[in-house]
């Protein structure tokens, strides 16, 4: 970044209150999160990337299903359709496609778009339309109570596996990539500064963007693995995570989480952008298909 | 260089008391009042402004900002 675009950007120390005026559309009360849950630290470093990128919050639309996370968007000033459970994708592709001026995220859980909406998501990855999706990911389905889910660490303890997970987890990372995902990035809820910007670098990015937010349930998942408070939890996060640097080889990058609590695996997670590749873009694609078979028939 | 002031505003109605703010507090600014343990603010002038608080706290009870005075000087 040049100087004087770092002059020009907004404030990152702004206090938080300027931003709820701006952003947020609070309703009287507490959020709707169980106390100390990460979707509302997740939700404060999304509002500082809008802030980060100076966005038009009334150009902003969001698309969501079925989740803890689902509330999210309504404390935001922006648009929102809750469409149903799994296909965020495909409605987000629609908003984009309709109105290509908008700045178009799905706000999914890790249930919402790896397990349910599986094939919405790899397939909005294939066509690689420009929306930004962010996946949090709480390692189960956190609304219905705990249950295991593709992204589950093998060897935890959940509702439906109190021996342990048996199955091989996904890494939503490697499965975006495989998809042809153009942008993939990984960030979690204990590094609040790293998430802000890696939030604001993906929904400036031209072309499908996915960032998969490692965001904490000591709820559901913790309590049944021996991290029972959020802070717990957080520093969990923090000593299993590892940014993406040239020390870390590319192997290192992917692999299921696996959760072994007196284990010798130090790193589970490592956080960053892990891919970036420019692609042509769906929208443009079909303008310029557009513009062919009109053009031809004139 | 004189060392700059923060002010820090704990909204009561907000906070649920997940203790997240005065875990992750390192001069240890903030502590809880029982019997809700609610976050409390104990030593204001030891906050060096790292915000982390603010950044963290899941319910947006807590706002730091740089005292005026301080700024203006």
């Amino acid at each position: 970044m040049s100087a004087d675009a770092k002059k020009n950007r907004p404030d990152p120390m702004t206090p938080l209150d300027d931003l709820i005026g701006q952003y947020a559309d609070m309703p009287p009360g507490n959020f709707r999160y169980c106390p100390g849950c990460g979707l509302g630290m997740a939700q404060s470093a999304l509002m500082r990337a809008f802030h980060r990128l100076d966005l038009d919050i009334s150009q902003v639309a969001s698309a969501g299903g079925s989740g803890c996370y689902a509330v999210m968007a309504h404390y935001f000033k922006s648009n929102h359709v809750h469409g149903s459970h799994g296909r965020a994708c495909a409605v987000a592709t629609g908003m984009k496609l309709a109105n290509p001026e908008l700045t178009v995220l799905t706000l999914q859980g890790d249930g919402d778009c790896l397990a349910i909406g599986g094939n919405h998501f790899i397939h909005a990855a294939r066509r690689n339309i420009d929306i930004t999706v962010i996946c949090f990911n709480n390692f189960g389905f956190g609304d219905t109570g705990g249950q295991l889910a593709p992204t589950t660490p093998k060897g935890s303890v959940t509702e439906t596996s109190p021996f342990g997970m048996p199955e091989e987890a996904f890494d939503p990372c490697k499965l975006a990539i495989g998809a042809g995902a153009s942008f993939v990035a990984r960030s979690t809820v204990a590094h609040p500064v790293h998430l802000t910007k890696t939030l604001a670098e993906a929904i400036a990015w031209k072309g499908f963007a996915f960032v998969e937010v490692l965001q904490h349930c000591h709820v559901l998942w913790g309590r049944r693995n021996g991290m029972p408070e959020a802070m717990d939890m957080l520093n969990f996060y923090r000593e299993k995570s590892a940014f993406n640097t040239a020390a870390i080889s590319e192997e290192e990058c992917f692999g299921s989480p696996i959760y072994e609590p007196d284990g010798e695996q130090d790193i589970n997670f490592v956080l960053g952008v892990l891919h970036k590749e420019q692609r042509p873009e769906l929208g443009e694609e079909l303008a310029k298909l557009r513009q062919r078979v009109k053009g031809d028939a004139s | 260089m004189a060392k700059r002031a923060y002010e820090i505003s704990i909204d009561e109605t907000l906070c649920r008391s997940c203790a997240v703010c005065w875990e992750i507090c390192a001069p240890d600014v903030l502590g809880f009042q029982p019997p809700l343990n609610k976050a409390i603010v104990l030593t204001q002038t030891d906050c060096t402004g790292c915000r982390l608080c603010e950044w963290l706290c899941p319910d947006w009870a807590i706002v730091v900002r740089p005292l005026a005075s301080e700024v203006a000087a």
